[in-house]
């Protein structure tokens, strides 16, 4: 074949790739598809922030974008199909209400699942995975219709982007570092906003997480001074489980009983949920096993951050 | 004697005569070369073929298109992006446990990032253009063709610029957008350069990858050269230096005459067309026959690579969380535990490694009562770092291919991790392969690393100290040192 011509070709061939390939991907790319049937809603789960958004993530926009939270609307009666993929680690799906499992999406693989806009109301959906330090914001909401003609909100849960790696600030007061601890650990996202509690958690037999806000009150603690003084002991790293040193506020033995329950359900965590009906699915919202995510001391900073807000003016 | 090759010119690497110290050299037998030219046919053809690099780097250029697209509109997930898994598993194990031992530098023929630089300066993609260009050219180059500045001259750029590339192994080897931010940086600044500078300067001088390639071609059972020395000298037009009707004058300034080591060839076989006296052979040959360093731009290289090696081992097989945390700063935040480990991998490339093997040639020198400079003597010595730094980099590849090779398949079918399936293998499951026995195979080739490091210690002995007595007492030091380095990568695949 003659060089001008064998030139050619090579110019054909290699503008073509320049072309070619760019609108090939693009014309197969999922977003280009046309979905016959149900509408399908794309959720990509996000870990650095915690969570499913129905933004488009890919591997470049993963690195500096802030990725929202999706409300998925459905009208009454309408069947739509959830499709699920993870951007980054293993998360999971669950709507307790309208779906009776949680489904696991596995980086790089799709999962789906139809849903039915049965019923007017607004539900929630959560990951039930614990897939990194924004796991326990992963949640957002579903509204179907006109939301039961009530927008339910998930009392007391902190609005802010969860942020990972943010940086723990230095030198925090024992109480101060408590509390940064307790919203940065993501206790804040169930218990609420000062521990006042109102979160809803489906099926559960009290149907809110309890709050935390009064936690000297169930701990036996009467008195501001007391619970200076045990604030004081855990400043100190006093093992208070332990302690046989004259007794430092009164009912004593009846708070060392309480705290060592409570430091043994931040340790080990309250995995079973009691029902409301048993029939009816998991509660998504379970006390998880704090171990090997925080240190003895900083447990006891958030116990002493919760004795430190009970509002002492209910005992005047 | 002295030999001279392309830039530098130096005295390592012939052998005296036995008998007479540091005197002048005697003649050895010729050592094994096959032409395969010869002995394959059609394949002299093919490669005289003006088409023949387009065809090679045309198919590269769509998979990197591929891979580039995906890394930024593809899935973030590393295992599931064809980025990573066939830039980091494919693509690194062909080419350091394949292509590099087998075909020399043939990746640089087929590379697709100097495609369009080349394309610019020749406006052909096969077609050979006559006229003249400066620097002795017979063949029209457009853009500026400027000279590289002679200062910069040496691997020194590609030193720095890989071991910084490589400091951040880590966020290049598990997110797609990194690994396609720096294929397509090259690809870019490769084009830039060439608008201003000469035929492949970017490919000789800078390109981070070219240095390791140039390293280990020495070891490669390959070569490309003149058929015939002789008729080098006596050949009025040097065709492949300048080009002509049929070729390009050599885009890596060689002249095939003085052409003895693999180094700086790119093997895009320009030469082979271009010479008038059909003098050029591609010849088989023995594992590791080229065995002088000729300058610390390459023998740092050599420790770079050896010092990557060991961290790659250390922070991306083994399991050591606390230097994994610090080397993924960006995922875990440990930015001063980054800069520990960058301290770290910077000092032990830059400085101890190097003294420490200052220290080996120095002994070495003194066991053997040397007389020849301590400069010659850690340059000739500094070899040695070649196969053991390839086949250590070898063994290091292997899990790469046995245990993540499973995720070629999906990806093949699923570039993109968008739920494709276009060969019907996305689903498959990951398996690795033979993983309780892959240890042996990685001892096996660090040993044979230490055999031929330990047979080349002795013949450079041979050459500088002149007796076999004096040889072996130079190979007890430089041993000790192969076998340290040996013993420490056994210890990072089997410990």
């Amino acid at each position: 074949m003659k060089i001008r011509i064998q030139e050619f070709l090579a110019l054909v061939i290699t503008l073509s790739v320049l072309v070619g390939v760019p609108i090939t991907v693009y014309s197969f790319a999922p977003w280009a598809a046309e979905d016959i049937g149900p509408r399908v809603i794309h959720l990509t789960g996000v870990q650095k922030t915690g969570v499913w958004t129905s933004e488009r993530v890919n591997a470049f926009n993963l690195w500096w974008k802030t990725f929202q939270p999706a409300t998925i609307t459905i009208a009454e009666g309408e069947e739509v199909i959830i499709r699920l993929t993870s951007a980054d680690v293993i998360h999971s799906f669950y709507v307790p209400e309208l779906y009776p499992e949680p489904i696991i999406v596995e980086p790089g693989k799709t999962e789906e699942l139809k849903l039915i806009g049965s019923a007017p109301g607004v539900y929630t959906y959560y990951c039930t995975t614990v897939c990194g330090d924004c796991h326990y914001s992963m949640r957002g909401s579903i509204v179907v219709g006109n939301g039961g003609g009530e927008i339910l909100t998930e009392t007391g849960i902190s609005t802010e982007v969860c942020e990972q790696h943010k940086q723990e600030p230095a030198e925090l007061p024992f109480i101060d570092r408590g509390e940064y601890l307790f919203a940065s650990s993501g206790c804040i996202s169930c218990h609420g906003a000062g521990g006042q509690g109102g979160v809803r958690n489906p099926n559960y037999v009290k149907g809110t997480v309890p709050e935390l806000a009064g936690l000297a009150d169930r701990m036996w603690i009467y008195w501001e001074e007391d619970a200076d003084r045990i604030i004081d002991m855990l400043k100190y790293g006093v093992n208070l489980s332990a302690y046989e040193g004259p007794a430092p506020i009164e009912n004593f033995d009846r708070f060392r009983a309480q705290y060592s329950s409570v430091r043994a359900k931040l340790v080990d965590g309250a995995p079973h949920v009691q029902k409301l009906d048993a029939a009816g699915p998991e509660p998504p919202l379970a006390m998880p096993a704090w171990e090997h995510k925080l240190s003895s001391g900083d447990m006891d900073a958030i116990l002493a951050y919760l004795i430190s807000i009970f509002d002492w003016s209910q005992y005047d | 004697m002295v030999e001279q090759t392309g830039e530098r010119t130096t005295r390592v690497g012939v052998r005296p005569p036995k008998s007479s110290g540091n005197g002048p050299a005697i003649s050895e037998p010729k050592a094994f070369r096959l032409d395969l030219f010869k002995a394959i046919p059609g394949l002299k053809w093919l490669t005289k073929l003006r088409s023949f690099q387009f065809l090679l780097m045309m198919p590269n250029l769509v998979v990197f298109y591929i891979i580039i697209m995906a890394g930024f509109i593809g899935t973030p997930v590393g295992n599931k992006n064809i980025a990573i898994v066939f830039i980091w598993i494919l693509w690194w194990f062909v080419l350091i446990g394949v292509l590099l031992p087998f075909g020399s530098r043939v990746w640089c023929a087929m590379c697709p990032m100097p495609f369009f630089g080349d394309w610019f300066q020749r406006r052909a993609l096969i077609k050979v253009r006559t006229g003249k260009a400066a620097g002795g050219l017979k063949n029209k180059m457009f853009g500026q063709h400027r000279k590289w500045p002679k200062a910069l001259s040496n691997i020194w750029l590609q030193n720095f610029g890989f071991l910084a590339m490589c400091t951040f192994s880590v966020q290049l080897v598990t997110r797609p957008i990194v690994t396609a931010a720096v294929l397509g940086g090259i690809t870019v600044i490769a084009t830039l350069l060439a608008m201003v500078y000469r035929q492949r300067t970017f490919c000789t001088y800078i390109c981070p990858v070219s240095g390791f390639l140039s390293l280990y071609s020495m070891t490669s059972v390959v070569e490309l050269r003149s058929a015939d020395s002789d008729v080098c000298l006596k050949c009025k037009t040097k065709s492949c230096r300048t080009g002509n009707e049929d070729g390009w004058g050599c885009p890596w300034f060689i002249y095939m005459g003085k052409l003895d080591r693999n180094n700086y060839c790119g093997l895009c076989m320009e030469c082979v067309k271009s010479c008038p006296n059909d003098n050029i052979a591609l010849n088989l040959r023995p594992f590791a026959s080229d065995v002088k360093i000729k300058g610390y731009d390459e023998a740092w290289k050599g420790f770079i690579m050896l010092a990557l090696a060991m961290a790659y081992s250390v922070i991306l097989l083994g399991p050591n969380g606390q230097v994994k945390d610090w080397a993924n700063a960006t995922e875990t935040g440990y930015w001063a535990g980054f800069g520990i480990y960058s301290l770290i991998l910077w000092g032990s490339a830059l400085v101890v490694l190097p003294a420490l093997f200052f220290g080996f040639t120095w002994l070495a020198r003194r066991l053997a009562a040397g007389v020849v400079p301590m400069k010659q003597v850690f340059l000739s010595y500094a070899y040695l770092l070649v196969p053991l730094g390839l086949l250590a980099w070898i063994a290091f590849s292997v899990p790469l291919i046995f245990v993540n090779g499973a995720y070629i398949l999906p990806v093949l079918s699923d570039p993109f991790g968008w739920g494709w399936d276009l060969f019907g293998t996305a689903q498959v499951a990951w398996s690795p392969v033979w993983p309780e026995y892959l240890v042996f195979a990685q001892i096996a080739l660090l040993m044979y690393g230490l055999y031929v490091a330990l047979r080349k210690a002795y013949a450079i002995g041979l050459t500088l100290f002149g007796s076999n007595t004096a040889a072996t007492r130079g190979l007890v030091p430089m041993g000790v040192f192969s076998l340290a380095i040996t013993l420490a990568f056994i210890s990072f695949f089997a410990g």
